[in-house]
C-alpha cells in the first residue's frame, strides 16, 4: 500500500491533530496522553468512552458527539490504548452519572480498560463486544472479537444515555446489543502497519481471507 | 541487587529486543497482529530513557516506577502484563525489604528475595491475563523459570549455576510453545494453524531471561 508519511513516529499524532483540525467544531484533542472529547461537555448523563487501537477509523473519535460517545482514546496503530488515557479521558467527561466503557473484545484492550477501571475513582461499568461470528467462541477464551458492530453498540446505548438513563441501564442495553450483533470481516489485500514498514500479510491476486 | 544494575539490565535488554527485531517481527507476523517488536522497543527505550529519574530510588520504588511506566507507554497486551509483573514484583521486594526479610547482611535484597519478586510478578501475569502454563503465552517460560528460580534459590545454590540453569529453562520453555495450540492471547483465534509456530510474547520473556542471566554471569566472572 502507498500513502505518504512524514516521520513513521509521528502518524498518530499528526493524524489526530488533523481529525481535531477539520472537526474543530464538534471535538477536542488532548495530547499526551491522547484521546478526544465533545468540544462541548455533557451535563448529568452517563458518560461514554471507548477506544482501540488506531488503524480503524473512523472507530472509535468519528463517533464522538451528541447520542454516541463522549470520549475515545485511541491506541497506537494496531495496539490497544493504555490506562493513563482512559482515567484521563473519564475525568475530564464524567457527568455524575457515572462511566461506561465499551471495550472491543481483545486480550489487550481488556487488560488495559479492567486496569483503568480497577483504578477509577467514579462508579463505573463495561460493555465488551464480542460480534465477530467468523472466530469460533469455544475453548479459545478470549473469543469472539469486536469489530464492526461495536458501532451500532455505540449508537444505541449513546442514545438512551442522552435521554438520562443510568449506568445499569445502559450497561444493560449494550449487552443485549451485543449479544444479537454479529460481524464478519474480509481482507482483500494486506494493510502495512507504518512502524513495521511491510505487509502484515500476503494475499494471493485472486484470494482474500476471512475474519 | 541494586538501582544501579537494574539500569544496567533496562539497557542490556533494550540493545537485545533491538538485536532481535526480525526474530520477533517474523513471529508475530505469523501468528500474532505484528505489532510485538514495536511494543517492546518502545517499552525499553522509555525505561532507559528513564534511568535518571531511576537512580536515586530503591530497588523497589525503581521496579514500581518501570512498571508504572511500561503501562502507559506498551498498549496492546503486552503493557499490562509486563507492567503487573514489574509493580507485583516491587511490592514483594519492599515488603520483604520492611520486615527484613531473608536480606543480605549489608541490606540488599538477596537471591531469596529476589527468587520470591519474581514469582510474584509472575503470579501478577498469571491473575491478569487468566491464563497459565501450556496455553501458548509468555507464561510457558515465566512459571517454569519462576519455580526453577525458588527452588534453586531454597537450595541456596552458587549465583552461577542459578543463572546458567534459568538460561536452559526459559529456552526449553520458549522452544516448547511451538507444539502447543493457543488458547490465550492473539493466536488462540488461529486453533490448530498456530501449531509450528513459536510464540513472540514467550521468545521475548525469554530473550529477556537471557539477558538478564548473562549480565549476572558476566558481573561473577
Amino acid at each position: 500500500m502507498k500513502k505518504f508519511i512524514n516521520e513513521i513516529d509521528d502518524v498518530l499524532i499528526e493524524s489526530l491533530s488533523g481529525f481535531a483540525a477539520a472537526h474543530s467544531d464538534l471535538v477536542s484533542l488532548h495530547l499526551d496522553p491522547n484521546f478526544l472529547t465533545r468540544k462541548n461537555k455533557a451535563q448529568n448523563k452517563v458518560a461514554i468512552i471507548s477506544g482501540g487501537g488506531s488503524g480503524h477509523e473512523p472507530l472509535h473519535a468519528g463517533y464522538i458527539g451528541y447520542g454516541m460517545l463522549d470520549a475515545a482514546c485511541p491506541g497506537h496503530v494496531f495496539t490497544s490504548p493504555t490506562p493513563d488515557q482512559m482515567l484521563l479521558a473519564a475525568e475530564a467527561v464524567y457527568a455524575d452519572k457515572g462511566i461506561l466503557f465499551i471495550v472491543k473484545n481483545y486480550a489487550g484492550d481488556v487488560m488495559n480498560f479492567e486496569m483503568a477501571a480497577e483504578m477509577l475513582p467514579f462508579e463505573n461499568a463495561t460493555v465488551y463486544t464480542s460480534d465477530d461470528c467468523a472466530v469460533i467462541n469455544s475453548t479459545y477464551t478470549t473469543g469472539r472479537r469486536g469489530v464492526a458492530g461495536t458501532v451500532i453498540v455505540e449508537k444505541c446505548v449513546g442514545s438512551l444515555a442522552e435521554t438520562g438513563a443510568d449506568l445499569q441501564a445502559c450497561k444493560a442495553l449494550g449487552d443485549k446489543v451485543n449479544s444479537r450483533n454479529a460481524s464478519m470481516g474480509v481482507a482483500l489485500t494486506s494493510c502495512t502497519v507504518p512502524a513495521a514498514g511491510r505487509p502484515l500479510l500476503t494475499l494471493a491476486i485472486l484470494s482474500l481471507k476471512w475474519a | 541487587m541494586n538501582t544501579e544494575f537494574i539500569i544496567d539490565v533496562a539497557k542490556a535488554i533494550q540493545q537485545t529486543i533491538l538485536a532481535n527485531e526480525n526474530t520477533l517481527e517474523s513471529l508475530d507476523r505469523a501468528i500474532g497482529d505484528g505489532d510485538h517488536y514495536i511494543n517492546m522497543k518502545r517499552g525499553a527505550n522509555a525505561i532507559v530513557e528513564l534511568q535518571a529519574e531511576l537512580a536515586p530510588l530503591k530497588p523497589d520504588e525503581a521496579l514500581n516506577k518501570i512498571g508504572v511506566k511500561l503501562l502507559s507507554t506498551i498498549g496492546g497486551a503486552s503493557g499490562p502484563l509486563l507492567a503487573s509483573f514489574f509493580m507485583s514484583m516491587a511490592k514483594v521486594l519492599g515488603t520483604q525489604a520492611r520486615e527484613n526479610k531473608a536480606l543480605k547482611d549489608n541490606g540488599d535484597a538477596s537471591l531469596l528475595n529476589i527468587a520470591a519478586a519474581f514469582a510474584g510478578g509472575v503470579q501478577a501475569i498469571i491473575q491478569r491475563g487468566k491464563a497459565d502454563i501450556g496455553e501458548k503465552t509468555m507464561l510457558d517460560v515465566l512459571i517454569p523459570v519462576s519455580n526453577q528460580f525458588v527452588l534453586l534459590a531454597t537450595q541456596s545454590c552458587d549465583v552461577k549455576l542459578i543463572c546458567a540453569t534459568l538460561i536452559h529453562t526459559a529456552e526449553q520453555g520458549m522452544l516448547a510453545t511451538k507444539d502447543l495450540i493457543a488458547t490465550k492471547g492473539r493466536a488462540a483465534g488461529l486453533g490448530e494453524r498456530a501449531i509450528g509456530h513459536i510464540d513472540p510474547g514467550a521468545k521475548s520473556c525469554q530473550l529477556m531471561i537471557e539477558t538478564v542471566c548473562k549480565l549476572v554471569l558476566e558481573s561473577e566472572n
